[in-house]
């Protein structure tokens, strides 16, 4: 079946790793998200504009609920990861920028400063892999990011993405450099290390 | 970033000229003969463009010249007719699809009606459009993207000196439905401006 995003009543309401709890983002997550965002501006930038550029908890809010809507109409996937021995705000992670007549999503993630360096954006992410492929029928899987995300190309890497190409000068990052963007993809067939 | 100016406040020019070609912004009126060349070119275009996978009609053409103008107008796009400069002639289409004003980058795109190909026209209105992306609008990149199979169009990339970057895999449906890997050329300001030099190749 291709050509049609789900019916949301389908999906799971959350998603349980080893160490987190993953649920779509939606009303109330505003206040704990832009707290996360302030406490890791230096990290974030300058590869997160959307989430470094949160002015205040009520955009915070908007973004939220806005991720919500995007949830039930099918557009993207964004999820909230909580840390499950404490439930700490530890990231987000989102299948985006997608297309049903493929299908195929792009996958994002971003880590909290304060719990970087733990292996959360690779349980994160191939726990969204699983949900991309084996229930919303994903064809091919992407992860782009800024040539100087280091930490995003391990990711793709380690997860078995195959790195496609580097678009040069495709972006002007939010510090107003002008950018490579590195393309890794996954396809449905392909096996996960 | 938003410090650039807003581009719809750009005045730019609606055609350009080549030895054998005017390129010129679609406007009202251009649709009887957009379908006249479109018509005769099914055949070929089907496998690749999307656009003509449904019934075509001078409607549908005289639609596409309108919304043309108007996302020129935009500053979205930049959709061109090809004429041919001596008599006036119909041969193709052209033009930038998208643009990326923060980059600045563009994406550009192509097609000649069956009766003008393998005439060259497309590779002198590509070269035309290149050269108008880096020295009018302030291109940082410029790009072409195709499916994998469609060996005419990346031919013309690679004619233009463009660079093949990548090869996304099941990137779209093709009009058969079936998965198609698409091919991404570039050419980015520094290998323009070398091109531009006198004496190099």
């Amino acid at each position: 079946m291709t050509g049609q995003p789900p019916d949301p009543r389908h999906l799971p309401p959350y998603i349980q790793t080893l160490r987190l709890l993953m649920r779509p983002l939606g009303p109330g997550d505003g206040p704990a998200l832009f707290a996360a965002a302030q406490e890791s501006r230096e990290h974030v930038y300058p590869f997160m504009p959307v989430i470094f550029n949160l002015q205040s908890v009520e955009e915070a809010e908007r973004l939220a609920r806005r991720a919500w809507i995007d949830w039930w109409a099918g557009r993207a996937y964004r999820m909230a990861l909580w840390r499950r021995k404490d439930g700490a705000l530890v990231g987000t992670a989102a299948l985006h920028h997608g297309r049903w007549d493929v299908p195929r999503f792009e996958l994002g993630c971003w880590i909290h400063a304060h719990h970087a360096g733990h292996g959360f954006a690779t349980e994160a992410t191939r726990a969204l892999i699983a949900l991309a492929f084996e229930v919303l029928g994903v064809q091919r899987l992407e992860i782009r990011c800024d040539h100087r995300n280091l930490a995003s190309q391990r990711v793709a890497e380690k997860l078995g993405f195959t790195f496609e190409g580097r678009l040069r000068a495709h972006n002007r990052a939010a510090d107003g450099v002008l950018v490579d963007e590195m393309v890794y993809a996954l396809l449905a067939d392909e096996t996960i290390p | 970033m938003n410090t650039r100016p807003d581009p719809i406040l750009l005045d730019l020019p609606a055609s350009l000229e080549t030895e054998r070609l005017v390129l010129r912004v679609p406007r009202p009126g251009d649709g009887p003969v957009v379908y006249e060349g479109v018509r005769e070119s099914l055949e070929m275009l089907r496998p690749w463009m999307i656009w003509a996978q449904g019934e075509q009609s001078v409607a549908s053409a005289e639609t596409f010249a309108r919304e043309a103008a108007v996302q020129f107008l935009r500053r979205e796009a930049m959709p061109l007719l090809i004429f041919g400069r001596l008599d006036g002639r119909f041969i193709g289409g052209h033009g930038i699809n998208r643009m990326d004003w923060d980059v600045p980058a563009f994406e550009i795109g192509y097609w000649v009606r069956a009766s003008e190909a393998g005439k060259g026209y497309i590779t002198e209105a590509t070269r035309a459009v290149t050269d108008f992306c880096f020295a009018t609008l302030g291109a940082a990149r410029v790009a072409i993207r195709c499916d994998a199979r469609n060996r005419r169009s990346a031919a013309v990339a690679e004619r233009c000196g463009f660079t093949l970057e990548v090869r996304l895999r099941r990137w779209a449906r093709d009009a058969r439905g079936e998965l198609a890997d698409h091919l991404v050329y570039s050419m980015i300001r520094s290998e323009w401006e070398a091109h531009q030099r006198p004496g190099q190749p």
